[in-house]
């Protein structure tokens, strides 16, 4: 992908965020009961089921170096991981603050929180954990095994609020002009979520083949281990 | 300014600071590992 059309691809982006911005402050209307802050929605939504995705992403790179053994997949699955670490993140500090207004409390042990911060919590592991692990091989084993069990945290997040009886609520009946405002931040939140594992994954990408070419100036035929790409 | 205004301001802000500043550090990273390679390159 050239230079030119990824850097159009980020001023797209922060130029959505910044209508997106601007649409909550002139276009979308005041919720009634919480006032200005119920506009976090708008931001707590779609960052919330881009973790998912992202989380998803890990899922599907674990399985595919665990099937492959090829280093692409490992790097896919450690930058998606990266990637929901941070969108839950957002999801969580967006949620606190939401709640503040919402319900009198920062926290509350309900199902959904509760597995949203294990949640955050496990991926957040992951990451910690690789670095630790001796071994590009050994590592990416052990974090593909870990990203598939991790997963399994996903679908409880989702359906927490629909199996137990949570605080939380499970829909919300907005306004049209509301709908919309949802609709529209959607596309940068995704945008910038798809530009930040796309651009960490080449990253990693870089510093794995960098890493393989220090490697093989100590070998005989000059060729990257096995397993190394 | 009231609290529900502040404490929205607050949420878009560290939401916004967190994905963007994730997005720089990926930038500085990935100068900071060319400049790596091309030193690397140089010692060949």
């Amino acid at each position: 992908m050239s230079r030119t059309l990824i850097r159009l691809y980020w001023l797209l982006t922060a130029a959505l965020f910044a209508g997106g911005i601007a649409m909550l402050i002139a276009w979308t209307p005041t919720e009634v009961t919480m006032g200005p802050v119920q506009k976090i929605f708008y931001i707590h939504l779609p960052a919330a089921i881009c973790t998912f995705f992202a989380c998803l992403l890990t899922f599907i790179a674990s399985i595919g170096y665990l099937l492959q053994r090829q280093r692409r997949w490992d790097d896919l699955a450690s930058a998606s991981a990266s990637v929901a670490v941070v969108l839950a993140s957002v999801v969580l500090i967006t949620g606190i603050i939401w709640g503040k207004s919402a319900w009198g409390q920062w926290w509350t042990w309900s199902p959904r929180l509760t597995f949203s911060l294990i949640l955050w919590l496990l991926y957040v592991v992951y990451l910690l954990i690789r670095p630790s692990i001796a071994g590009s091989q050994r590592r990416a084993v052990v974090s593909a095994v870990y990203g598939v069990i991790a997963f399994l945290d996903v679908p409880l997040v989702y359906l927490s609020v629909r199996l137990m009886p949570d605080i939380h609520p499970s829909s919300i009946q907005l306004a049209p002009a509301m709908q919309w405002t949802l609709a529209y931040w959607f596309l940068p939140v995704t945008m910038l979520a798809v530009g930040l594992v796309v651009a960490q994954y080449r990253l990693q990408r870089r510093a794995t083949l960098h890493s393989a070419a220090h490697l093989s100036d100590y070998t005989a035929t000059g060729a990257a281990p096995a397993g190394i790409v | 300014m009231s609290q529900e205004e502040t404490f929205g301001i607050l949420g878009y802000a560290a939401a916004l600071g967190l994905m963007w500043g994730y997005a720089a550090w990926i930038w500085l990273a990935g100068r900071k590992l060319g400049r790596s390679n091309s030193a690397t390159d140089e010692h060949r």
